[in-house]
């Protein structure tokens, strides 16, 4: 496998991680408060139904779409979704936004959900497939999106490197299935939401592989041609994360404080936290 | 709103969901495209600029985020934070402060209000760790301090 199909797995399997354990939490919800025979048939409809949107675009995309107005098309695709997680995970580690946490989703739904069932059905409950398809669906929407587009271009590099068959979309594929596959036999095992995935850092680390990939492939396609080509992806990477990092302190400074007196105690003895009592 | 324009709205939200990366980045793939075929600018000066642009479109996003919140100073110097006064100093800072912290703020030599000054003649917004001192250990008598058995 060449270090681009490398990279497309790799980034699909950790952006579909991050998706999976979302989407798993309301699986879960469900499978609790409604019952599972309706959690696992909503999801199941979803699954299809994404298998069948990457299907069906990847295929018109590659049939349809010239390969340099595909790279320019993909990549500022790419550009367009990885600024926007890159965005969500630096306001998250300057401390403008909460972090994203399973367990205080995972509660709020349950009370949701029970607030809108009083009695567990054991029938296939159509709010709870519902519920399970939509959830699933949207969060696997990102996955697909990711699967085609970085599938999309290693297909087209592959092809016009060394005349085969292009697979891209099936590497991506496979790497979001391997996330999926570890997110369900983890969720079976502990039978909990998945608080120890670091779905913060997971979200950052894809928000950069999807500037990066945007970046050089856009540029590609509008006839960039980049230093040392594919090494340059990894210059490319540690710029943004260098950058990325520098926003961080520079955002830090505007995240809401603790309580001033809370604060204020924190940084000084012990004598005078007990006058503040 | 009909569906045709909840679905345009769904899908910008997915995308982008951001004015400015969306405005930006199509500026800056347009801009580059114009410097390469029309211009025919050097391609390191082109690619160069391709990547600053996309970091002036997120710091441009980010900015924006932020913009009309008050940035808190969180030097290590001492100062506690915008409106309070400097630690080891004593010297208030400039700006509002806030309610709760003269609420909280309490001086056996009576500087407890706002507008007040301390006994070294430094208009107070926080207790000073002198007066909290003297407040620990009790009122004073000479170099005597009073406790209460």
């Amino acid at each position: 496998m060449t270090a681009q199909a490398w990279a497309v797995l790799i980034a699909a399997f950790l952006a579909s991680a991050v998706e999976f354990v979302e989407a798993f939490t309301i699986v879960l919800v469900v499978g609790v408060t409604i019952n599972w025979r309706s959690a696992l048939a909503g999801t199941a409809a979803a699954v299809v139904a994404l298998a069948a949107i990457v299907a069906i675009f990847g295929t018109a995309i590659v049939r349809y779409v010239p390969l340099d107005d595909l790279r320019i098309v993909v990549g500022f695709l790419l550009v367009l979704f990885g600024l926007k997680w890159l965005k969500k995970s630096v306001l998250r580690y300057a401390g403008l936004t909460a972090l994203h946490d399973e367990e205080a989703i995972y509660e709020a739904r349950i009370a949701a959900m029970r607030a809108h069932d009083k009695v567990m059905p054991t029938y296939i409950d159509p709010f709870g497939v519902a519920t399970a398809f939509k959830s699933v669906l949207l969060e696997g929407l990102e996955v697909a999106f990711i699967v085609i587009t970085f599938g999309l271009q290693a297909s087209a590099s592959q092809h016009t490197s060394n005349g085969t068959q292009p697979n891209g979309i099936l590497v991506a594929a496979l790497g979001a299935l391997a996330a999926g596959i570890l997110v369900i036999i983890a969720g079976a095992t502990v039978r909990a939401p998945l608080q120890r995935v670091p779905e913060n850092t997971l979200k950052y680390i894809v928000g950069i592989l999807l500037t990066t990939f945007g970046t050089f492939w856009g540029g590609e396609g509008l006839g960039i041609e980049w230093w040392h080509d594919d090494l340059f992806l990894l210059v490319l990477a540690a710029l943004y994360f260098i950058f990325s990092r520098l926003l961080v302190l520079w955002l830090r400074g505007y995240a809401p404080t603790t309580p001033p007196v809370v604060s204020w105690v924190k940084r000084d003895s012990s004598a005078q936290q007990e006058a503040l009592k | 709103m009909n569906t045709f324009v909840r679905a345009i709205k769904a899908t910008y939200n997915f995308f982008a969901g951001d004015a400015i990366i969306l405005t930006t980045v199509m500026l800056a793939f347009a801009l580059t495209a114009l410097l390469l075929h029309m211009a025919n600018a050097p391609m390191p000066l082109t690619a160069l600029l391709f990547v600053t642009t996309m970091m002036t479109e997120l710091t441009a996003t980010l900015g924006r985020e932020v913009a009309g919140r008050p940035k808190h100073r969180l030097s290590p110097s001492g100062w506690s934070d915008l409106g309070d006064v400097d630690l080891d100093t004593g010297i208030p800072a400039a700006g509002p402060v806030d309610g709760e912290d003269y609420s909280a703020a309490s001086f056996p030599d009576g500087n407890n209000a706002a507008g007040t000054v301390s006994d070294t003649g430094v208009p107070t917004g926080l207790p000073f760790p002198s007066a909290l001192q003297r407040q620990t250990r009790g009122p004073t008598v000479g170099d005597k301090t009073i406790t209460e058995d």
